[in-house]
């Protein structure tokens, strides 16, 4: 049961990361990779504010949203200047530059030794200390975020963006300013993914910049490209297969000594398939 | 569209269920060691030599009514969190060894709600807490670098330099050898953790003219340091610490680690050992293989301790904190009282390409 829990756990939580992504790149056409920098950012703050500050939980994922939210609008001006497969690559150095940050700020980060004894949230003096009742947070938390985003998405701010995704030249002879729509989405996902990482941190207890590096990013890509762009359900279902496609993998009896490696042939096996044959993702509306 | 998604996620939830639930009722009656070690990824090379020691162990155990399985971390907090979640509910389950830090640190917690003992080789000061159910199966970097600074005394050395992999061992070492040697420190350098051209770093230190450079990495980026540091002429007295003492050091450094000092966590392990790994492996074995032959040893001993007490776990946590001079592979193993073993440390030199022990 610990085991299906902490799968659901996880499924969650990179739901909220898929959700936050799909945002910028579903919906905006913007190809962002900077997801686990904005990810660490919560995590990191979390981790910071209960471990040295003793803050509460709820307090640090404001606080985490609030940082996350103002560094984001400054990559984001910076990555305006950019397009297409240029934005991709300043998504890239971004997400190479935080990540080294985090590696390297040892006076904050804790650098490689990483930030140990996180601990598990409470409100009103209840600590969410078990698996379950921590399911139920960050279940509550992905109610949140995907209502948020569905607001976001039919409302006619979301129109403006998936027009920008289509022809963004030609929102803009409707005198539409492009710039603040593209920075005001890059900033909200950025926020939303610090959520993630705030609940991430908080969960492990323990957390290091290899949970943030660039593969990560790419990852949370993959579960919204799978699930399929410009969907919210997409997001949502893309992190479902992602996550539990791995776990269904180990229980398939290949030989001991090459069972980790054929896993992973295996899994990227299934993905290129899945692309080959359902290029929009599993419920997509947009392609790349 | 709507009920294609429902259906989609229901299929894998229902799948995972099923698989999860089967696994459960496949589990025999025998007691289980679960491996969690990196089988794949940049550090599988490290996963392999645990699996050494762990097979060799397994290929004495037969009868003992101890299984090990193994599942692959991939280094990966999170991957580790699931593995040791599909085991935990499993009353079979008596151990897990690890490998390290991200996921030794991300299980400590796990293996004290479980109240189950877990071995790890990691080097993050924060895993050790007093009589708990997590051990340390390497020595601590505060015992490595009293024996990295009592050989530098040795030599005579004035002045030392670091270069140091930018990761949890490499600058674990820095922080505790800046906070430890009373001497200058001339220059500290470090380099990625997947780095394979160190030469500006050697080219930096070198005209600091150091007596002594450590260097606080693994085997692989040692032999890469020694070999470089041989083309540029650099005459510093070089030293490494226990991540290097494995069979990879010499092979990639191709010749250039010679007079190399290797501060040793391991002594030559006993002849039995030695020929068994030497004939199924073909090269010397590095220390975690030891370490991890060790550890399934010492969970059996304990298991035999504790095979009808009421209390089981406790006891088992209990019986591997009180071991005395348990007979390990290469030297006698206690532990302290926060889990950490007291490791010994030998100085060993390359010499016509080979570790001589000095």
């Amino acid at each position: 049961m610990e085991y299906l829990i902490h799968l659901a756990i996880l499924v969650s939580i990179y739901a909220i990361l898929g959700l936050s992504l799909n945002l910028v790149v579903g919906y905006t056409g913007l190809l962002s990779v900077t997801q686990a920098a904005f990810y660490g950012m919560g995590a990191y703050a979390t981790a910071i504010l209960l471990t040295s500050f003793g803050m509460n939980f709820f307090l640090s994922i404001v606080i985490g949203m609030i940082i996350t939210g103002v560094i984001s609008l400054a990559i984001g001006f910076v990555l305006s200047k950019f397009k297409d497969d240029y934005y991709a690559l300043g998504a890239f150095g971004f997400n190479i530059i935080i990540y080294s940050i985090f590696l390297n700020w040892q006076g904050l980060t804790r650098g490689p030794l990483g930030i140990p004894g996180i601990a598990r949230p409470s409100l009103f003096g209840y600590v969410f200390s078990d698996n379950l009742s921590f399911l139920v947070l960050t279940v509550v938390a992905l109610a949140l975020v995907y209502c948020v985003c569905h607001y976001i998405t039919s409302s006619s701010f979301g129109r403006v963006l998936k027009a920008i995704r289509e022809d963004e030249e030609a929102i803009g002879v409707f005198g539409y300013r492009t710039l603040w729509y593209k920075l005001a989405i890059f900033v909200v996902g950025a926020m939303l993914a610090s959520v993630a990482g705030s609940f991430f941190a908080s969960y492990i207890t323990f957390i290091d910049p290899s949970s943030f590096a660039l593969m990560e990013s790419i990852f949370i890509l993959a579960i919204i490209i799978l699930g399929g762009l410009a969907s919210n359900k997409g997001a949502v279902l893309g992190a479902v297969c992602l996550i539990l496609l791995p776990e269904i993998l180990r229980f398939v009896g290949f030989p001991d000594d090459i069972a980790a490696q054929m896993r992973q042939v295996t899994y990227g096996v299934i993905l290129i398939l899945l692309m080959l044959f359902r290029p929009q993702g599993l419920v997509g509306e947009y392609r790349l | 569209m709507n009920k294609k998604v429902v259906w989609i996620a229901i299929g894998f939830i229902i799948i995972v269920v099923i698989l999860a639930v089967a696994n459960n009722k496949q589990s025999s009656s025998d007691k289980t060691v679960v491996a969690i070690i990196p089988l794949s990824g940049a550090t599988a090379r490290t996963g392999e030599f645990a699996k050494r020691g762990i097979d060799m162990a397994v290929a004495e155990l037969k009868g003992s009514g101890i299984k090990v399985v193994y599942e692959d971390s991939q280094l990966d907090p999170k991957t580790a969190i699931s593995e040791f979640n599909r085991y935990a509910g499993d009353k079979n389950t008596i151990a897990y060894l690890t490998v390290g830090s991200p996921v030794a640190m991300a299980l400590k917690p796990l293996a004290q709600q479980n109240r189950t003992v877990l071995m790890s080789i990691v080097s993050a000061p924060a895993y050790s807490s007093l009589n708990d159910y997590t051990f340390r199966i390497n020595g601590t970097a505060q015992i490595e670098l009293k024996n990295v600074i009592q050989q530098i005394h040795d030599i005579g050395a004035k002045s030392l330099a670091v270069l140091y992999q930018n990761d949890d061992y490499g600058k674990g070492l820095l922080n505790s050898i800046k906070a430890n040697y009373a001497g200058t420190i001339v220059d500290e350098e470090g380099f990625p953790a997947d780095a394979t051209d160190m030469r500006s770093q050697l080219t930096k230190v070198k005209s600091k003219n150091p007596d002594v450079i450590f260097i606080a990495a693994y085997s692989k980026a040692v032999g890469l340091v020694a070999r470089q540091a041989k083309d540029l002429a650099l005459r510093s007295q070089l030293i490494c610490g226990s991540a290097c003492d494995t069979p990879d050091l010499l092979s990639t450094a191709a010749g250039g680690a010679e007079g190399l000092l290797v501060i040793a966590p391991t002594p030559k392990a006993n002849t039995s050992f030695m020929s068994a790994h030497n004939a199924a492996y073909k090269e010397d074995p590095s220390y975690v293989t030891t370490r991890m032959y060790d550890s399934v040893n010492l969970i059996v001993q304990a298991d035999k301790v504790c095979g009808t007490n009421a209390d089981y776990k406790s006891c088992m946590k209990d019986t591997i904190h009180a071991v005395k001079d348990f007979p390990g592979v290469a030297f006698p193993v206690n532990f302290d009282q926060n889990g950490d073993l007291q490791d010994q440390f030998i100085v060993k030199k390359v010499v016509n390409g080979a570790l001589q022990i000095q």
